[in-house]
């Protein structure tokens, strides 16, 4: 998470530029000294001298900028709610820099406690740290916007000013705890089923060995004992326990509250599905419909749960150009066997569409379908000023309505998940439903 | 990069507000005193009229309209008959209230500051103010020493110019040495904004 930006002062012309003091100096100067003439009174040169002194000095020891500032931040991770430092490290590698002015400017996911403003001097051959403390108050990417640097010699005469748009970015997860708290990996084991896998590919944990049968693959000769027993020998292996997972989360375009809270929501339900599985020894892949590159392919392993959650940290943050790009060509290779589960809101019929689709291929499909409580109240508070509004909900409600009968229709679990439910709730009531399923032989 | 150690900062809440006065009451104290000493008409209501532009000029961020007011204060010292030495103060007064209000623009509100910037900006004023108080002093004392109307002031004149051309020449020769740009056309495309870097 450790990511410095590096900016080189260097031979930059914005910082070798008179400034509007220089200006004003000479001005002064000189109508003092056009005041002594024109009014035939020396005496008056005396007001002017201190601003030509000013100017020398200035010009005798200006020497051009040489040096870098590096922005990073002092923790490895970030996550909502914690407060951590922007470091500024300010690296003078030629002369002395005798005033740097540093505005950094944050997202709305970053909020800093004070300006995030730093006037400092640095002396030549040194680096100096700055701290500027900040709370990162909501998930996703949130981009170091503008960074200002403004430098001047003691005099404020000489210097300048540059904005730059740093290639920095704050990554901010969500906290374990909330994620970890919803559901342990035992009982959402259960939840999609027996996580028996579906094909019959041999695992790693080793049977029994026997000699050479016809129809036994070569790939299974025990080499060690058939070199010993001078006859081939294979190895036989129980069957893997593990189904690979993948998780689908539907990157809703809109940029209204509620569409943000159902985003938030479905990550963090992503995560968790995530964590459980990973921590019980399933592969688990990630697909994000609707933005540009979004197919995490099955794996296992702590680098694979860092890879989803960064993954995920990008949904919020999806232009709205990346958005809506629905049947991705990941779709393809999620393996036939996989337990494929969706946070979607069910709101666009080629979502609706691609989840039968996988249904239809034999992949075990279910559906979480996070709505918001907040975005009742707020539908009705708007109801009679936004008409337009109202109807547009109100047609999305068809929609996700007509989309969950198709989705049933292809024996898919749907299950509406309530802001007020905790997530353990819905997957107990999935495996329920996975069950009564498997009951009435629909599947 | 986290391990070194971090210089202190301190927000100066209100630093800003307190040099914009601070340049203020330089102008307006010493515009009263030349006041008091002279018998200028006016030359209370000139001096405080100073003093705002000033302090406005330092609280708006705009430095041309605190030398509009230094324009008025050095007007009330032009005309108040006073002595050299008030003078030589006067244009002390002047530079160090620009100063101030140039830290002050750079000590905006809620910023984090190291008080060597602070420090470094007080030194420099006392020596600029000294300087500049012995330049004016000499100056003062060739030009009644001379016929200075018809010779001193004319090539004087000449001379600043001619020295800050020069001037401005080397020091471009030596930025593009030292930093290995070539020199820029004379011609410049964005008056006031002309880089020294060439």
């Amino acid at each position: 998470m450790f990511d410095a930006h590096t900016i080189d002062l260097a031979d930059r012309r914005d910082l070798a530029v008179r400034t509007p003091l220089s200006s004003v100096l000479f001005a002064l100067g000189l109508v003092a000294c056009a005041g002594a003439i024109g009014a035939g009174a020396p005496r008056l040169v005396a007001l002017g001298a201190p601003f030509f002194v000013v100017l020398a000095l200035a010009a005798a020891r200006w020497q051009p900028v040489q040096g870098t500032i590096r922005i990073g931040i002092d923790v490895p991770r970030v996550v909502e709610g914690s407060a951590f430092n922007v470091l500024v490290e300010v690296n003078a590698t030629g002369p002395d820099l005798e005033r740097i002015e540093i505005e950094l400017s944050f997202g709305s996911r970053v909020v800093a406690a004070t300006r995030p403003r730093i006037v400092a001097a640095v002396r030549s051959g040194t680096s100096q740290v700055f701290e500027i403390p900040v709370r990162a108050e909501s998930w996703g990417l949130d981009p170091v916007g503008l960074v200002t640097i403004r430098t001047t010699d003691r005099f404020g005469v000489f210097g300048g000013q540059v904005k730059l748009v740093p290639s920095l970015s704050i990554r901010v997860g969500l906290p374990d705890e909330r994620s970890q708290s919803s559901l342990d990996a035992d009982r959402f084991r259960r939840v999609v089923g027996t996580h028996l896998g579906d094909d019959r590919g041999q695992g790693l944990e080793i049977a029994d060995v026997r000699r050479l049968l016809p129809g036994d693959s070569v790939r299974d000769i025990n080499w060690r004992i058939t070199n010993r027993r001078r006859e081939p020998w294979v190895t036989l292996r129980h069957p893997d326990r593990s189904a690979s997972v993948v998780v689908i989360v539907d990157a809703q375009g809109s940029s209204g509250d509620e569409s943000v809270e159902v985003q938030r929501r479905s990550v963090e339900a992503a995560l968790t599905l995530a964590r459980g599985h990973l921590a019980s020894h399933d592969p688990v892949g990630l697909l994000v419909v609707g933005h540009t590159v979004g197919w995490l392919p099955p794996r296992l392993g702590r680098n694979q749960m860092h890879r989803i959650a960064d993954e995920l940290i990008s949904v919020g943050v999806a232009s709205a150009a990346s958005l809506r790009r629905y049947r991705p060509r990941a779709l393809p290779l999620i393996p036939r066997e996989a337990i494929v589960v969706a946070v979607s809101p069910l709101r666009d019929p080629r979502m609706v569409g691609m989840l039968a689709e996988l249904a239809n291929r034999g992949n075990s499909v279910s559906v979480l379908v996070p709505a918001t409580t907040t975005a009742k109240h707020k539908r009705r508070d708007l109801a009679g000023r936004r008409g337009d509004n109202e109807l547009a909900r109100r047609l999305a409600a068809t929609e996700q309505k007509t989309g969950i009968h198709s989705l049933r229709r292809h024996s898919i679990v749907v299950v509406p998940w309530s802001a007020d439910q905790p997530v353990t709730a819905v997957f107990e009531t999935v495996r329920r439903l996975h069950r009564s399923s498997r009951r009435v032989g629909v599947r | 990069m986290a391990n070194r150690p971090k210089p202190t900062l301190h927000d100066m809440a209100g630093s800003s507000l307190v040099h914009a006065i601070a340049a203020s009451a330089l102008v307006a104290i010493f515009g009263l005193i030349v006041a008091a000493v002279s018998d200028l008409v006016g030359g209370v209501a000139l001096s405080l009229i100073a003093a705002g532009l000033v302090g406005l000029g330092a609280l708006v961020g705009f430095t041309t309209v605190a030398a509009v007011g230094l324009v008025v204060f050095g007007i009330a010292m032009s005309f108040s008959e006073i002595g050299v030495l008030w003078l030589i103060g006067g244009g002390a007064t002047c530079v160090a209230a620009l100063a101030l209000v140039d830290l002050s623009i750079s000590l905006r509100p809620a910023s984090q500051v190291e008080l060597k910037v602070v420090s470094s900006t007080y030194r420099s004023i006392v020596v600029v103010a000294a300087l500049g108080a012995g330049l004016g002093g000499l100056v003062f004392v060739i030009s009644t020493a001379t016929v200075w109307q018809a010779v001193v002031l004319p090539l004087a004149l000449v001379a600043t110019g001619l020295a800050l051309n020069v001037g401005a020449d080397s020091h471009a020769a030596r930025v593009s040495e030292r930093t290995g740009t070539p020199r820029a056309r004379r011609r410049r495309r964005r008056p006031g904004k002309r880089s020294l870097l060439g």
